[in-house]
């Protein structure tokens, strides 16, 4: 028996020791019914706290309303199981998933509308509804009104005339459906599905302009969050026997965001931490009774103080490493070798005598003003085309235009033989145009290897629910993508920098990054926008290498906007020059330099004759 | 005017200056160069007190300024125009250019300093009404200069002011520079393109891996061998 | 239509109230990007020091609210100097849980010195009410509207013209900028506290007149109003503040008039949303996109 293998059979015995010996003492009664309450209360704490990571900690949108979906839950479940006749061992689990499936769709349904809105206003937003669900179940007849849902079939009665073994049923109940849930969270994390959650929260417009469709995630997020909490719910309700709607109050969603914070935002075991913590912390003090509150609330303060992260800031227990050394014994156990997946190839599609990109009186005005009009512009393949201009003339708007950041008010984008403008961003990039932006947008907490990971997203096929049980088709594209991307990084001698944090990079590796996450999406056009900013001369000299390299290994066409005139007119086949929004010349390079009008808009004199000489000089 | 005296400075544990030295005469354009993540930014913020320094001094008109709040230099006569403009966005042209004189209490004075930017900036002028933030990147570099200037700085510091501009642009920056330094302030300038912050430097300093490896006059080092090779693309 | 007038006169009373703690919370968050989850509580400090210093001090109705008045400004100093800024380089979402901390801390400490018990407020003003179109409005109405009105006013001319406001308006957008301008950001952050804290003892005073019942946990709710008041306004927005404030307390007590008491919150935030969803930034908050 190996190390690995020695610890796995640790973890695990670890749990299910742990299982074992609760049991056995609420079997015995060494754990009395209040104690195993507060275990079981714990337990759904987990579920709420973690499940409220997936907003809050991985998809970084703060949410105040998370007790809202507790409570649909709960009172779905509750109403479930006292209006059926059924076998409670029958109903409870139905009305857990009727309850979590009915939480999942009013999270999407409150999704839809909020998730339009970011930061603090969606915060907002979801306390309204997490408000309003509240005093709508203060006010309906159903759900008892302001009195509350009473007589609701209790675990610790339900499963057996002897209480112990109904509250042992109960925990054995509650644990593995906690343990589930977490379980859950971690491999969803770790898929695609999570990459891309976490790259919204790292940099949701560099995340859409990946091929991430943000919207959808976002709502993907919050779905599951909801059906979790319900599912929460539904077990809170058979925990007490009683709800009430000021049960799930604002500052119920307050405490949970309070444990997130405490664990540490996007570590699902801080969440799991902070849980067994805020629950029990409470009731150690009770001692003290007129003190506890006042004790909490400074050591609440006191934490925030001295570990402004959290107890764990994003790290994860060894659970992580466990998870994967779980699965290798599994692998070796069942001997289900997963296949290594490549879909990943580079386009071959062959189209040569066209443009691959065109556009036809290309413009938008914003109230009036019009940022760009009469854009006419005409990529070849494998060409490298520069695009110039004055500050403000409107070369950004382009690019945004062309990568449908914002919708033309006039004329057509035209991508090898296809509209695309209108599209969204994210579709636009998976149809093949692939851009940077001028100041750099990287998912700066993820390693180097996961930003390109993003890129590889849409060309990914496993759903989430394969994500979770992280079956043979998930684990084989991911092992594909791997390669590639680490391929990718070779190309790019980056390949020793893999787990590096992004932010973490210097700032020239974080440029040639930003790039390499480009073409990680497979485009047939790539923008650079102002890629030697920032840079000295020779390393502008090192990144026309690099341009020039991209453009015969990948096989793209390449259009760029940069004020170094060394740059633009060194590698630039053609070049447009760009004027209060409108293209003033259009030609090679010398043309360009010749151009009383670019001199007089844009070169300027001296340029033009240094520029002159410069080229006498080669 | 001002000396810096073997400072080191470290982000979390990354050495980002090692044992910096060097000076600025009044009168003088001085020019730091070098390679993205060689420290020339930080050595300005050093300066300004925006991150603080572990060990050496730093002497403005011979007075150790490395103890002060940022906020304290601006009086003593040190402004700085700091990276990507910094512009306030949400104010107009007009009040940026207030704030650039907020320690100052002499207003006919100011109001003088304000018709001379305006004259160094037309454009500012025009657009005096609007919010900085609708400015092209140009115009809002202008804004960045014209806010510091404000303060009349005895020494101003000025950091990228190139970086994104147009070449025409760029030109005109930097013989603003030029006029500015004639007009009597002296100039401490970080710049990624050497050809013009060597040209225009009185004397320059070359900076690798957060040391000081070479100085001499801007012309000098414009026709060093190594300094070439290594800034100047050959 | 009398019961509609007086409802909606009703409605500008509370309203001007959450507008005046709008402002506070609107200032702090422009500045610093933190709601302040413990507003409401120095809401309730400067109700309970003019309850302590009317009926067991004796002390006459203006040294009472000049006191209120003080003690909301040191005690907001004090939190924001404390709690705050020590995470001011950290997470937003650290000096959030931070500021719930305080909340309850306050909320408890309260507790433990005056009891769950609520207190009379006593009656300050004897003025009889005023009369005219048929309809009789209180004068604490009046008065409250006026301050509240004449406040906003003066904040906002503050703001916009005067040098500490300037300042302010410039840390609100770049702390190391500013202080490249030679402001000194943390005394302008200690001065937007104390403003905001301020008008929440004049706040305080003015809702215990209306509704004269001091408890430990009294600030939550208009606490929480006011917070709405300020984002459906516009956060960051002066007059957004006052706006918001009387949207809300017009709507609130419509609704407690014509549909249901228990539904009030329900139809607020519902208003809440249906605004945020047509202007994502607040009926007068302007529009800033990122830039790509």
């Amino acid at each position: 028996m190996n190390k690995k293998t020695k610890a796995i059979t640790l973890n695990t015995l670890a749990i299910l020791g742990f299982y074992t010996l609760v049991s056995i003492m609420i079997l015995t009664g060494t754990l009395n019914n209040y104690l195993s309450n507060i275990l079981i209360t714990v337990l759904i704490t987990i579920i709420m706290t973690a499940s409220l990571n997936v907003t809050t900690g991985l998809l970084g949108q703060l949410a105040l309303g998370h007790a809202g979906f507790m409570a649909i839950g709960a009172y779905t479940s509750a109403l479930f199981t006292k209006s059926m006749a059924m076998d409670f061992g029958w109903s409870l689990p139905l009305s857990l998933v009727l309850g979590g499936i009915t939480t999942a769709l009013f999270g999407m349904l409150i999704g839809i509308p909020a998730l339009r809105l970011q930061g603090d206003y969606l915060a907002i937003i979801t306390l309204g509804f997490g408000e309003i669900i509240r005093v709508v179940i203060e006010n309906l007849s159903f759900t008892g009104g302001a009195a509350g849902l009473t007589r609701i079939t209790r675990m610790t009665r339900a499963f057996s005339e002897d209480r112990a073994l109904s509250s042992a049923i109960q925990f054995t109940i509650v644990f593995f459906i906690t343990a589930l849930i977490i379980a859950s969270i971690f491999t969803l994390g770790r898929s695609r599905h999570g990459r891309a959650i976490i790259s919204i929260r790292e940099n949701a417009i560099a995340a859409e302009a990946t091929g991430i469709p943000t919207t959808r995630y976002k709502l993907l997020a919050f779905t599951i969050a909801a059906f979790f909490a319900g599912i929460a719910g539904g077990l809170f309700a058979h925990q007490t026997s009683i709800l009430n709607a000021k049960m799930f109050g604002f500052n119920k969603s307050i405490e949970y965001l309070v444990m997130v914070v405490l664990g540490g935002m996007g570590s699902i075991t801080g969440s799991v931490v902070a849980s067994v913590v805020l629950v029990s912390l409470p009731e150690l003090l009770r001692g003290m009774a007129e003190y506890r509150l006042i004790i909490y609330s400074l050591l609440l303060i006191m934490m925030m103080l001295f570990r402004p992260a959290g107890l764990l800031g994003t790290r994860e227990f060894s659970m992580l490493a466990f998870w994967e050394r779980l699965e290798a014994v599994w692998h070796r156990v069942f001997r289900r070798e997963a296949k290594t997946q490549m879909p990943f190839q580079p386009r071959y599609d062959v189209w040569d005598e066209k443009p691959v990109l065109q556009t036809h009186q290309l413009g938008i005005a914003f109230g009036g003003l019009k940022a760009a009009e009469k854009i006419n512009i005409e990529l070849m393949n494998d060409e490298i085309v520069g695009l110039i201009g004055p500050n403000g003339a409107g070369k950004t708007t382009v690019f945004n235009l062309l990568t449908g950041v914002y919708a033309p008010t006039e004329g057509q984008v035209i991508l090898m033989g296809k509209q695309v403008q209108g599209k969204q961003t994210h579709q636009i990039t998976v149809d093949g145009i692939a851009r940077t932006f001028q100041n750099i947008r990287l998912f700066k907490s993820m390693s180097a290897l996961d930003n390109i990971k993003v890129a590889f997203h849409s060309r990914m096929r496993y759903s989430p629910l394969s994500a979770i049980i992280r079956d043979s088709k998930c684990l084989s594209e991911e092992r594909g993508i791997d390669i590639r991307a680490r391929e990718l990084l070779r190309v790019f001698e980056m390949e020793a920098l893999a787990d590096v944090p992004a932010g973490s990079l210097p700032y020239g590796m974080q440029r040639k990054l930003e790039i390499c996450r480009a073409l990680a999406s497979n485009p047939k056009v790539l923008l650079l926008d102002e890629p030697a900013a920032g840079m000295n001369p020779s390393e502008t000299a090192e990144l026309m290498e690099t341009i020039k390299t991209i453009r015969s290994q990948f096989s793209v066409a390449i259009l760029l906007i940069e004020h170094d005139m060394r740059l633009v007119m060194g590698i630039c086949e053609r070049i447009y020059v760009l004027n209060y929004g409108r293209i003033i010349a259009h030609g090679l390079p010398e043309e360009i330099r010749n151009n009383p009008e670019v001199i007089t808009a844009y070169l300027g004199q001296e340029q033009a004759q240094k520029e002159a000489e410069h080229a006498q000089g080669t | 005017m001002l000396k810096v005296h073997e400072i080191n400075l470290f982000y979390g544990a990354i050495h980002t200056l090692r044992d910096i030295s060097f000076e600025v005469r009044p009168g003088e354009i001085v020019s730091l160069i070098g390679a993205n993540g060689a420290g020339k930014s930080s050595i300005l913020n050093a300066i300004s007190g925006i991150v603080p320094i572990a060990t050496g001094d730093i002497l403005f008109e011979d007075k150790s300024i490395k103890k002060l709040p940022a906020f304290r230099l601006v009086g003593m006569g040190l402004a700085q125009v700091p990276e990507g403009r910094r512009v306030f966005a949400r104010m107009s042209v007009l009040e940026n250019l207030e704030m650039g004189a907020f320690t100052r209490q002499d207003r006919a004075r100011v109001q003088e300093d304000l018709e001379r930017v305006f004259t160094h900036f037309p454009r500012l002028k025009e657009r005096r009404r609007q919010h900085a933030g609708t400015l092209s990147g140009g115009e809002q570099q202008m804004l960045a200069m014209g806010r510091a200037l404000m303060s009349r700085p005895k020494l101003l510091m000025m950091d990228e002011p190139s970086m994104g501009l147009a070449p025409l642009l760029v030109q005109e920056i930097f013989d603003i520079i030029r006029q500015v330094n004639q007009d009597g302030t002296t100039v401490l300038l970080v710049e990624q393109n050497a050809q013009m912050a060597l040209s225009l430097a009185h004397r320059a300093y070359v900076l690798e891996t957060g040391r000081i490896i070479k100085t001499g006059g801007g012309q000098e080092l414009l026709k060093d061998e190594d300094v070439r090779r290594a800034y100047l693309g050959g | 239509m009398n019961l509609f007038l007086n409802q909606l006169i009703n409605g500008l009373h509370v309203g001007s109230i959450y507008a005046l703690i709008a402002l506070g919370y609107t200032m702090v968050y422009g500045i610093v990007k933190l709601i302040n989850f413990a507003h409401g509580d120095i809401l309730m400090i400067g109700a309970y020091t003019a309850v302590v210093t009317l009926v067991s001090l004796n002390w006459s109705a203006p040294a009472a609210l000049l006191a209120a008045i003080l003690a909301c400004v040191l005690f907001g100093v004090l939190i924001e100097r404390v709690a705050y800024k020590p995470l001011r380089k950290s997470p937003r979402i650290s000096s959030l849980i931070t500021a719930i901390g305080v909340s309850m801390l306050l909320q408890n400490t309260a507790l433990l010195i005056f009891g769950a018990q609520s207190r009379p407020f006593p009656t300050v003003l004897h003025v009889a009410p005023l009369r005219f179109l048929g309809l009789q409005v209180s004068f604490i109405t009046v008065l409250t509207v006026l301050v509240s009105a004449a406040l906003m006013i003066i904040l906002q001319v503050f703001v916009k013209a005067s040098k500490a406001g300037k300042a302010m308006r410039a840390a609100s957008e770049d702390y190391n900028t500013a202080q490249l301008m030679g402001i000194n950001v943390n005394t302008t952050i200690t001065l937007t506290f104390a403003i905001g804290c301020a008008l929440a003892g004049i706040g305080a005073y003015l809702y215990v007149m209306a509704y004269p019942a001091v408890s430990p946990t009294m600030g939550s709710l208009p606490g929480l109003k006011a917070f709405i008041a300020a984002v459906l306004g516009g956060i960051g927005v002066i007059p957004g503040a006052m706006l918001g404030g009387f949207v809300m307390g017009i709507a609130e007590s419509l609704t407690k008039a014509y549909i249901s008491t228990t539904m009030s919150d329900a139809v607020v935030y519902g208003i809440l949303i249906l605004v945020l969803l047509v202007k994502p930034t607040g009926l007068i908050g302007s529009l800033s996109r990122e830039k790509v």
